[in-house]
């Protein structure tokens, strides 16, 4: 019978979270236009959310809290902020169709 | 024309930012927290706004107090740091016990500094927000009508 802590529940998560961010991050260099930079900046910000509470919860620092729901409303209005810019622009200027 | 999604995030969420960025001021001295972080909340509340409603209606709401606001920040932020030459140096803090219905409050010269530097954030931060929007706004109006004239030459 294997017996699972809790803590080392919050460790997989954290790693699993942190290539999934990873992975967003090379989203965000190599994402040919803007709406999929946008994309990746939103599940940036969301990654963050999740991260900073689980590290709250694996050290018991409930002041943590506070700072992901900063960054969840901050990422929010990030994320609108860049859908107004790119509702003004050109979309055809996007369409990569080079090769 | 504004999304209906954008005005119901406005309203449901604004109220909810101002409240969370009173809580971070109200605790900022001993845990993470302070003048500056809630200052850039409220300018998040408020930039909510001008996204939801345009920059004009947040102008006029909110333009005529902005520069005051620095000012009265800074005001009040350097009396704080100057009534502590009363306990014997520059910045030094003075703290009045109250107990109101058994709680012991703690209220100081650090509260009133970050008070100042509140006010200062917000009145900065949402003076460019609103004069970044309304030169980007400005600026695709000209470019609408850019092509509404070649259009008119065209037809």
């Amino acid at each position: 019978m294997i017996t699972v802590s809790f803590d080392l529940i919050l460790d997989i998560l954290l790693a699993v979270l942190s290539v999934s961010l990873f992975i967003c991050f090379v989203r965000l260099y190599i994402g040919p236009n803007p709406p999929n930079r946008t994309v990746a900046f939103d599940t940036i910000a969301i990654h963050a959310v999740a991260i900073i509470a689980l590290f709250a919860m694996r050290s018991d620092a409930s002041s943590l809290l506070d700072a992901a729901i900063i960054t969840a409303i901050l990422g929010f209005v990030g994320t609108m902020m860049l859908a107004r810019y790119m509702e003004r622009a050109e979309l055809r200027d996007w369409e990569t169709d080079k090769d | 024309m504004i999304e209906i999604y954008l005005r119901l995030a406005d309203r449901a969420l604004t109220p909810v930012i101002v409240v969370v960025a009173i809580i971070l001021f109200l605790r900022g001295h001993d845990y993470p927290g302070g003048g500056f972080i809630a200052g850039l909340t409220v300018a998040a509340a408020i930039e909510l706004q001008i996204l939801a409603q345009g920059a004009t209606p947040v102008r006029e709401r909110f333009g005529r107090y902005l520069l005051p606001l620095v000012g009265l920040g800074l005001f009040t932020a350097i009396s704080a740091a100057l009534l502590g030459m009363y306990q014997g140096g520059f910045f030094k803090g003075i703290w009045l016990k109250f107990s109101i219905l058994g709680a012991e409050i703690k209220v100081g010269t650090p509260q009133l500094f970050d008070l100042g530097v509140m006010l200062v954030v917000i009145g900065m931060t949402v003076t460019y927000l609103l004069r970044l929007t309304e030169a980007s706004e400005q600026r695709s109006n000209d470019v609408f009508d850019g092509e509404q004239q070649m259009e008119e030459v065209d037809a």
